[in-house]
């Protein structure tokens, strides 16, 4: 086994690492809970700052990534001369590599460090000084991020299916966290209960993928032997894809395997609520475009049965996330059932990658020839750049949202909307500032939410009118939720700024608080000023991304 | 274009929102140095559009060959989005309306004492999103400016508005939104069928969609529901009254002053230059549209009570001649000449610019009035001409501007529009005529309902016009006379940009 550039993984072992340490600094703060280690070196604040130097790192790989994409050297595995990618990482032989750690994961690495971050913050927020059981809390969370990082990465069956059981594992406990709210536990139970349910059915797929395509794991292997004896078309084939597709649906909580959500998100302590709907998403998102743009991308998209499952299933995301919100009373359901519907603007961007990385001869993960001939200035990007533009939007608005929802709600004792009512008079800076978040949700300009549905509809479109109309029918729906979304987003900018409520006492959140959500408005309003540099990074990490690692895309 | 960058257009541009973010470090319970604050910071670009009116060369070069003020500056250059601004005959006269609303409303809001600081916020930002409109020459930075322009206002009617403003600001909103995501899938479908940029300029060089075609035709109209919601055209006008009605009376002012001309700003600027072909197409059908607005504005507007909604409806009447023009300019008709095409465009220029002026001063003098009596109920009035004869004679002055009376704007913008029109289609300018006539008549009636009869009791004490309102009235009526009586003072602009626009019909 060639091992690679061990240092592509270094945010995640690093944070696996400080995750031992808080949890070490938990026992160690336990034993004394009022004068010792704890009361010089608090756990909460340690957990933070450890994965600020995550996050430097994970920038650091991101520039680093860059460096070695498209580099491939020979190494020695099993005594066979191999062409390795230098972006991969424990390449056993023919050249498959279990993780890889490409341009494209490791931006969506960094969007899970940095959203795990800002959870922290939150969660100073939401739990205060005197919180219990903090050092397991805030090292689980520490795991789950080196889970979502990993995950973004993994180009393996197994290192798939092991990195998000992880995470999913992690989840669970989380979402139970406030052992002591019965629906903090009926909120873990029943994420739990879905999430066996569907990982079973993702792991019986995936041993439907292995057999068929002669007993390989990595999904560069896989993806060579799916087109061999009409795998991909075959009955088996196909069952294969879509219950693989379960699981990482369950991840997205895309429609019908959202079931969990509202409930997960309204009883789960809020700061879990927004890791669940980030982080947790971005790395299932990672892993969905992956698998299918390596492995079930064989023929071109649209002849595809799982690509129009996938159509259907976006269609209905979409809608069924923003009807539903329409008539939620409480912010977090509405938020958790919005972020059904965000999800499937996304997948309108995965929808339109299966077009651009349609597999040609072996060339897998670069885009398609013959949809690039048709694209005059090779530089033009849009495509599936727009999946990790929206993503980091997303992480913004939508976190930005939620620490809000928290500072508010941690004064009011409730999540009602109508507490809202009149929150301008109590605290102008939260009123404008989950104004901000609402609008970039609805996708109105100025706001980071609108470049990210620029580009995912452009995308869209630009793929769709060179023959794959349902695109463009994706993006027009997709258009027209935003206009259903627009309606309940401001609405509780209605209430905020139009209503009449009470008017004192004012409101005045923690200094994390404060921090977070000051984070995320700057960015959610200053992501359109750094348009150029948001889109040529996230471009070079499309296109020089090779997520099978086995080949580069030859003509970049 | 010019080589170096004209740094005048973004200035003007981002000055109110730079002062906006001044203003929040006034304390709030500095009312007044806010208020004071906000005018001063207004005026700076009320004194550049002026500069610029007199600055611009009138035989220079035109949009869609080039603009004065120029800048282009790369912004996403991988996607061919720049930041460029320009200016042109056609927006020349339209940022200076804007500026000079602007700091008229801001002088007449200064009784406001509601969260003044927010409103005065709300007021610059929006200003920043209706020059930006006007000045952008890139369809994205057209569009972010387009949804800049939608927020403030929704906040002005939703905070400051009327009973129902909850219900009219959301209206507005969705209504608005509807159509610029119309827009917006329009506008990504042109730049991958014509070549990849987002240029105005070279989009109309390029006329992606000279062809007849599905696709060209599904552009047009989702460029066109985007506009014509703004403009309002009948049957998307229906969110007009409730926001007009609901609104402050500076967030009419400024609604029936500036953003409805984003609308037909928008069929000047992009639909006739870059898709003349399909507005050749289906002229008719606009023409058609416009022509019920005009009749259907009018009679609706003589049935009101309420002399707020009577105004509103007489916008979506007189916002008619506008769209009537633009569709007679691109009739395709065997000999229509270029004077009558000319003449049409002009005249809807005119009709814009000149509904600016008088249906924004009709919209003060309805606040004036509604201050005092909290009534708009136009049978609650009566005799109050001789009561408040500065504000009657205003009143009167504004209405005659606004049914057309000749040596005032209005009449010109009409006139012209009709001439051209008739060369299109007689019976449509005939049938045009019927709204002429209405419109006096319910104007009339609204003054002689107003002013004239037994004085109702309870406004006997009713105080005239003070300096604050007669301040904010006295520019736009004397700009009504002076553009009435020297209409060439602005036809030099309209006229380049017609010739220019026309150029790109053949």
């Amino acid at each position: 086994m060639h091992i690679g550039h061990i240092i592509l993984i270094s945010p995640a072992i690093w944070m696996a690492f400080a995750a031992i340490v808080v949890l070490l600094l938990g026992v160690v703060a336990a034993k004394r809970p009022d004068k010792g280690l704890d009361h010089y070196f608090p756990t909460q604040y340690a957990a933070p700052l450890f994965t600020a130097i995550g996050l430097l790192l994970s920038g650091a790989v991101v520039w680093w990534s860059l460096m070695l994409a498209g580099v491939t050297s020979q190494a020695a595995i099993n005594g066979e001369a191999t062409s390795v990618s230098a972006t991969g990482l424990f390449v056993t032989s023919g050249g498959h590599a279990q993780l890889t750690v490409d341009p494209f994961a490791a931006v969506i690495s960094f969007i899970a460090l940095a959203g795990t971050f800002i959870v922290m913050l939150i969660s100073l927020e939401h739990f205060g000084e005197h919180q219990a059981h903090k050092a397991e809390y805030y090292t689980l969370l520490m795991f789950a991020a080196v889970a979502a990082s990993l995950a973004a990465a993994a180009s393996d069956l197994i290192a798939i299916y092991l990195l998000i059981e992880f995470l999913s594992m992690v989840s669970y406990i989380l979402a139970a966290y406030a052992k002591t709210d019965r629906r903090s536990a009926e909120a873990g139970l029943k994420y739990f209960l879905y999430g066996a349910a569907c990982s079973a059915i993702m792991l019986y797929g995936m041993s439907l993928l292995f057999g068929i395509t002669g007993g390989n794991t990595s999904l560069s292997a896989i993806a060579a032997g799916f087109t061999i004896g009409g795998a991909a078309s075959s009955g088996i084939g196909w069952v294969a894809i879509v219950f693989t597709l379960v699981g990482l649906g369950f991840k997205l909580a895309l429609v019908p395997f959202h079931f969990w959500a509202p409930d997960t998100y309204e009883g789960a302590p809020t700061p879990v609520t927004a890791f669940l709907s980030v982080v947790s998403k971005a790395a299932g998102l990672a892993v969905i475009v992956r698998f299918l743009t390596v492995v079930a991308t064989p023929g071109s998209a649209g002849t595809l049965a799982w690509y129009w499952i996938l159509v259907v299933l976006t269609t209905l995301s979409m809608f069924y996330g923003n009807l539903v919100a329409i008539w939620q009373r409480n912010i977090k359901r509405m938020l958790a059932y919005s972020s059904i519907a965000q999800v499937g603007y996304i997948m309108v961007g995965v929808l339109t990658a299966m077009h651009v990385f349609t597999r040609s001869g072996i060339l897998m993960g670069a885009p398609d020839a013959s949809v690039r001939a048709n694209i005059s200035d090779k530089l033009l990007p849009w495509d599936i750049q727009g999946v990790l533009i929206y993503l980091l939007a997303y992480l913004f608005m939508n976190l930005g949202a939620f620490a809000v929802v928290i500072a508010v709600g941690n004064r009011l004792g409730s999540d009602s909307i109508d507490n809202y009512a009149g929150l301008m008079k109590r605290s102008p800076f939260y009123a404008s500032a989950l104004a901000v978040f609402l609008v970039s949700l609805a996708g109105i300009p100025p706001t980071a939410g609108f470049l990210g549905k620029f580009f995912i509809f452009g995308g869209a479109i630009k793929i769709g009118i060179l023959g794959s109309p349902e695109l463009v029918v994706l993006a027009a729906i997709g258009v027209v939720n935003s206009i259903i979304s627009a309606y309940y987003y401001l609405n509780v900018v209605r209430l905020m700024f139009f209503t009449e409520g009470e008017c004192k006492p004012s409101i005045v959140g923690s200094a994390a608080a404060n921090v977070a959500i000051t984070i995320s408005l700057v960015l959610t309003l200053g992501l359109i000023v750094f348009a150029k540099p948001v889109s040529d990074l996230t471009a070079k990490a499309v296109y020089t991304s090779s997520p099978a690692s086995v080949t580069t895309p030859a003509e970049r | 274009m010019d080589s170096t960058n004209n740094w005048i257009l973004p200035l003007i541009t981002f000055l109110p929102i730079i002062g906006a973010a001044i203003l929040m470090f006034i304390p709030r319970e500095r009312a007044g140095a806010i208020k004071a604050a906000a005018i001063a910071i207004s005026i700076i670009p009320l004194v550049i559009s002026i500069w610029m009116w007199f600055a611009y060369n009138r035989s220079g070069v035109q949009f869609p060959h080039g603009t004065q003020f120029g800048i282009n500056v790369p912004w996403i250059p991988s996607l061919g989005v720049s930041f460029a601004m320009g200016a042109d005959g056609l927006s020349i006269p339209l940022i200076f309306l804007t500026t000079l609303l602007t700091t008229l409303s801001l002088i007449y809001s200064t009784f406001i004492e509601m969260r003044p600081k927010e409103y005065y916020w709300m007021f610059l930002l929006l200003e920043t999103g209706m020059l930006g409109v006007f000045t952008s020459l890139d369809f994205v930075l057209f569009f972010v400016f387009w949804e800049i322009s939608l927020v403030p206002m929704y906040f002005l009617i939703g905070i400051w508005g009327g009973p129902r403003r909850e219900y009219a600001a959301i209206k507005f909103f969705l209504y608005t939104m509807v159509g610029s995501m119309a827009m917006l899938l329009a506008i990504l479908t042109m730049y991958f069928h014509g070549g990849h940029t987002f240029d105005m300029l070279a989009l109309a060089k390029a006329n992606p969609f000279a062809v007849k075609s599905i696709m060209g035709s599904l552009v047009f109209w989702g460029l066109f529901l985007g506009f014509a919601i703004k403009v309002p055209m009948w049957p998307f006008h229906t969110w007009l009254p409730d926001a007009h009605v609901e609104a402050p009376t500076a967030g009419s002012v400024i609604l029936a002053g500036v953003l409805l001309k984003m609308g037909t700003y928008g069929f000047m600027r992009v639909l006739l230059p870059m898709m003349p072909t399909q507005f050749g197409q289906f002229w008719m059908v606009i023409a058609i549209l416009a022509l019920i607005a005009i009749i259907y504005g009018a009679f609706v507007a003589m049935a009101q009570k309420d002399m707020k909604k009577l105004i509103a409806y007489s916008s979506v009447n007189h916002m008619g001649y506008v769209t009537l023009g633009c569709a007679a300019a691109a009739a395709t008709i065997p000999g229509m000449t270029e004077v009558s095409r000319t003449a049409a465009l002009n005249g809807a220029q005119m009709q814009a610019f000149s509904h600016g002026l008088i249906t924004g001063a009709l919209f003060f003098l309805v606040g004036v009035v509604y201050e005092r009596a909290h009534t708009r109920d136009l049978s609650a009035f009566g005799g109050l001409g001789a009561r408040v004869p500065i504000y009657a004679g205003m009143l009167a002055f504004c209405s005659f501007g606004s049914l057309g009376l000749p040596g005032m704007t209005g009449f010109i913008a009409e006139l012209s529009v009709l001439t051209g029109t008739y060369a299109a289609s007689p019976w449509l300018a005939g049938l045009a005529l019927i709204g002429i006539v209405v419109t006096a008549a319910y104007m009339l009636w609204m003054l002689q309902r107003v002013l004239l009869g037994p004085l109702n009791p309870k406004y006997e004490k009713m105080p005239d016009a003070d300096a604050r309102e007669i301040i904010s009235l006295a520019p736009l009526m004397a700009l009504m006379l002076f553009f009435g009586i020297v209409p060439n003072a602005v036809f030099v602009f309209f006229n380049t940009a017609s010739k220019a626009i026309l150029d790109m019909l053949h």
